[in-house]
């Protein structure tokens, strides 16, 4: 199969999803009531008409969303309506890195710790050690990170401090520039809930592997039991977990607004809720674009692995 | 003594509580020398086996002893050690038997070991796909299970189990999916295994057919015992028990008995010229192949007669089935059904149609809605084409009707999971006989039954064609059963008729070469007759249906053409005798 022409194809048919995506949220946006300029203290009337045909306010909804999909098509994203002296695109492109190191830092860690856990409680399935990995996992999913995030703050961050002295706890808060230290407490609140899943997941799929027919030919060709599992094993377990890691990781990098909120970090996921609630239409669908652009290329992204993972997928 | 079964036990503990699956089992396997182990499902002869080898699922216990060379191997390290070099295991089904992300290649390879240049490693493979007659070896070694034919991959579980060359090669129902000719080039690699490596081998079949001809020393397991173990020839000719009695006779035998006759009757069903196809991908930017399935049938059936209609996978005959019942569109041809021309009438006049010819599946069990009792399912056909019936009326005819088909009529609420196989079938023919029909189109429907059931169906369905003049199309892959019920028979090969004669005309004296090999590809249960046959084998893979040129298989002489697809260039059908039609060959 032609990978590049494939791509293309994918490339070709998200652009309908965009673009339906754009407008709903454009025209969903505007019915909300109020606007960017309702504060409290209201703008003297010729202030606020000055303000809103400088932004094209005051046209009728179908213009503005015509002058909005011409601006699309350029790239410009438009000016924020609340961050007076960015463009969206600028808090977009200082944002995102900061989520997309979050989030992908904290799948690989959780990829890591729950795949290993799922496929260890697989191994000894029914027995004690599978249950009380499993039960464990529960717990980690039904606790929202607004919860672990202040308990391991407190725990690591303020207490630590206290026993070990500054430089051996960890910082609750900041960015720091990225540093290792202020994103350790961030990226394992994140991945706690994904490691629960991914373990499950992980488990279920192993379980269901380990008894099909080929595993049997495989212990019948006299291999040990790490070669069945890397070898024959894993492949076909990974299968619907790397169904689920396209959405997964899509929602980590969308979903990160709470941790970064409590950790007061500098990604995108802020301006989505600040955006929603100033009605800062342009913020909010530059957000919404990235997100949905976001989503579409890991599903992608995820498709691809599926077919380099199983040579049957590939020829239909 | 190679093996030394002593005792074994396999149990299973379950939700419902313990199962004891092996019951005191002890058996002997010389050097070089092939025990037949034969049992219907359920008789625990692959767990025998399993249990012996170490294999069993999590669940799964064995006790007893097993000796290698006289040294005991149940349950300890010594088995790992034997398993996969010296007693290695070919299984059923090579496509859920092989890891499917990995090429054949390197599986065969694994079974080596670690233990050798990668570069020798690989020579050896190559070698021994060779040996197995997989032709293009070095090609075939980088492809994956799902690109290879069902016949090609038991070539490759072969050549993983013989590649370390083993004293001893456990074979469960080595070609029970298979295709009869793919079957009979299968065996011959596994006698030659016997006969040229000297390796001992425990063939595992519930084909009395496969055993005969194979086997040295025949052990019978019913419910997890042995109920006879001896030679071959005593087994078959003079059978001690009654179940390895019942069992023969219950076989159907394609060498023995009276061919049916053939029946006359005014004519019910005409099929003429009858084409489908189905569009196959080819890739995301070429453009979907036609893939003929049914290209051009014709025939005809008869009030009270049974045409049976026989080929190999693929061979189009479930494709003819859908067709003629209107399930499925065809793209060319007529179906005509008491002078109507069905192919031209609305779907509204068609259902009402229905009423008068029925269907029976393969799988009674997956063509059953699971949450419906059965007799929801055998009434439903009653409510659909023939409304107005008072609810006692459709009742009493359920209950009828299952009296009939030997069901009891007190399990009119039962589900179909708390019944066997053979009785979900009995549901099947009552759900498709209920509305009286004139003609049944039976689609495999005793292929996955065991055979003392097999036989029982079949009985079944002669008393019932006896009792209402009922037409019948049996399809089946197997040509000793078609024998038992068709009067005529019609063979198939990739979606053409190759010879159509009566049952007694094509039995005694097939014409068509692929006939022939069909014919003398079936195994018999007779170890005597097995011995001297003379095999007529087909070489190499079944052609794909996709290739136009592989009608010609047999008309070689042809293949030179330009075109084809060009209708004079396809074999066409010679009337040698009346009512004897057979596929121009070279």
């Amino acid at each position: 199969m032609n990978m590049a022409g494939y791509a293309f194809r994918r490339f070709l048919g998200a652009l309908p999803t965009l673009f339906i995506i754009i407008t709903i949220t454009f025209f969903m946006m505007h019915a909300a009531p109020g606007g960017p300029f309702d504060a409290s203290r209201r703008l003297p009337p010729e202030v606020e008409r000055n303000v809103k045909a400088a932004y094209d306010l005051d046209k009728p909804l179908w213009q503005q969303y015509a002058l909005y999909l011409g601006k699309l098509a350029h790239g410009d994203l438009g000016p924020s309506f609340k961050n007076k002296d960015f463009t969206v695109t600028q808090l977009i492109v200082t944002g995102l890195p900061v989520s997309v190191r979050l989030g992908l830092s904290a799948m690989a860690l959780a990829l890591f710790f729950g795949s290993l856990t799922g496929i260890w409680a697989a191994l000894r399935q029914n027995r004690w050690q599978d249950y009380s990995a499993m039960t464990i996992a529960m717990f980690g999913i039904t606790i929202p990170t607004f919860v672990t995030a202040p308990i391991l703050s407190l725990i690591i961050g303020i207490y630590g401090v206290h026993l070990f002295g500054q430089e051996f706890s960890l910082p609750v808060g900041g960015w720091g520039g990225g540093a290792l230290r202020n994103m350790i407490l961030p990226v394992t609140v994140l991945a706690l809930p994904q490691i629960a899943v991914i373990a499950r997941l992980m488990r279920g799929s192993m379980v269901e592997v380990l008894r099909a027919n080929y595993i049997r030919t495989a212990r019948a060709k006299g291999l040990s039991t790490h070669r069945i599992v890397l070898g024959h094993a894993l492949r076909a377990a990974m299968l619907p977990l790397v169904s689920y890691l396209g959405p997964a990781v899509a929602a980590l990098l969308t979903g990160s607004l709470v941790v970064e909120q409590i950790f007061g970090l500098p990604g995108i996921g802020r301006y989505f809720v600040q955006g929603a609630l100033n009605r800062d239409y342009t913020l909010v669908m530059g957000v919404v674009i990235c997100y949905a652009g976001l989503i579409i290329l890991l599903n992608f992204v995820a498709d691809i692995l599926l077919a380099l993972l199983d040579p049957r997928v590939r020829l239909s | 003594m190679l093996l030394s079964i002593r005792d074994l036990n396999v149990h299973f503990s379950t939700p419902d509580g313990d199962i004891h699956a092996v019951r005191n089992v002890s058996l002997d396997i010389p050097e070089g020398s092939c025990l037949g182990v034969v049992g219907e499902s359920g008789s625990g002869k692959s767990q025998l086996f399993l249990g012996a080898m170490g294999l069993l699922s999590a669940n799964g216990r064995a006790t007893g002893s097993v000796l290698y060379r006289g040294e005991e191997i149940l349950g300890t390290r010594k088995v790992h050690a034997l398993r996969g070099s010296k007693i290695t295991m070919i299984f059923q089904d090579p496509l859920t038997s092989l890891t499917p992300h990995m090429t054949i290649g390197n599986q065969v390879m694994e079974a080596l070991g670690r233990h050798m240049p990668r570069e020798e490693a690989r020579l050896r493979v190559r070698e021994m796909l060779d040996y197995v007659r997989i032709p293009e070896a070095a090609r075939r070694m980088a492809q994956y299970p799902h690109e290879l034919s069902g016949g090609m991959r038991q070539r490759v579980m072969i050549a993983m189990a013989t590649i370390t060359g083993p004293d001893l090669v456990i074979a469960d129902e080595p070609t029970t999916a298979l295709d009869v000719t793919v079957q009979a080039q299968i065996l011959e690699i596994l006698r030659a295994l016997k006969s040229e490596k000297h390796t001992a081998m425990a063939l595992i079949s519930h084909d009395m057919g496969v055993i005969a001809g194979n086997a040295d020393r025949v052990a019978v397991m019913r419910h997890g015992e042995v109920v006879e173990e001896g030679a071959v020839d005593l087994i078959f000719f003079a059978p001690a028990h009654a179940y390895t009695r019942m069992l023969l006779d219950a076989m159907p035998r394609i060498d023995k008995g009276e061919p049916n006759h053939t029946a006359t009757g005014a004519k019910l069903l005409a099929v003429k010229d009858l084409q489908v196809s189905f569009p196959v991908a080819q890739g995301p930017f070429r453009k979907p192949k036609q893939l003929r399935a049914v290209d051009g049938v014709n025939f005809e059936l008869a009030e009270g007669e049974t045409l049976g209609i026989v080929g190999e996978s693929g061979s189009g005959k479930s494709t003819i089935a859908r067709a003629v019942l209107q399930l499925l569109p065809a793209n060319g041809g007529n179906v005509v059904w008491l002078g109507r021309d069905l192919s031209q009438e609305t779907q509204a006049e068609i259902r009402k149609a229905r009423k008068d010819f029925q269907i029976v599946f393969q799988d009674p069990l997956a063509s059953l809605d699971p949450r419906q009792p059965v007799g929801v399912s055998i009434a439903e056909p009653l409510k659909a084409l023939m409304p107005g019936l008072a609810r006692d009326d459709i009742r009493a005819r359920v209950r009828a009707m299952m009296d009939k088909v030997g069901l009891d009529p007190a399990w009119i609420n039962r589900y179909p999971h708390e019944l066997s196989g053979g009785q979900n079938q009995r549901v099947g023919i009552a759900r498709a006989m209920i509305v009286e029909p004139r003609m049944v189109i039976c689609d495999e429907a005793v292929s996955a039954l065991d055979v003392s059931i097999q036989a029982q169906i079949v009985a079944l369905i002669k008393h019932l064609q006896a009792q209402t003049g009922l037409s019948l199309i049996f399809i089946s892959h197997d040509l000793s059963v078609v024998r038992q019920l068709a009067h005529r028979v019609m063979v198939l090969y990739l979606g053409r008729v190759v010879e159509m004669a009566s049952s007694a005309a094509l039995y005694r004296q097939p014409r068509h070469p692929y006939t022939r090999a069909l014919l003398s590809a079936v195994p018999t249960p007779d170890p005597r007759a097995e011995r001297a046959k003379k095999r007529v084998l087909l070489a190499g893979d079944p052609p794909s249906p996709l290739d136009r040129r592989a009608q010609l298989s047999f008309l070689k002489s042809r293949l030179g053409e330009d075109n084809p697809d060009a209708e004079q260039y396809r074999p066409q059908l010679l009337e040698v005798e009346p009512g004897h039609f057979v596929a121009e060959f070279d």
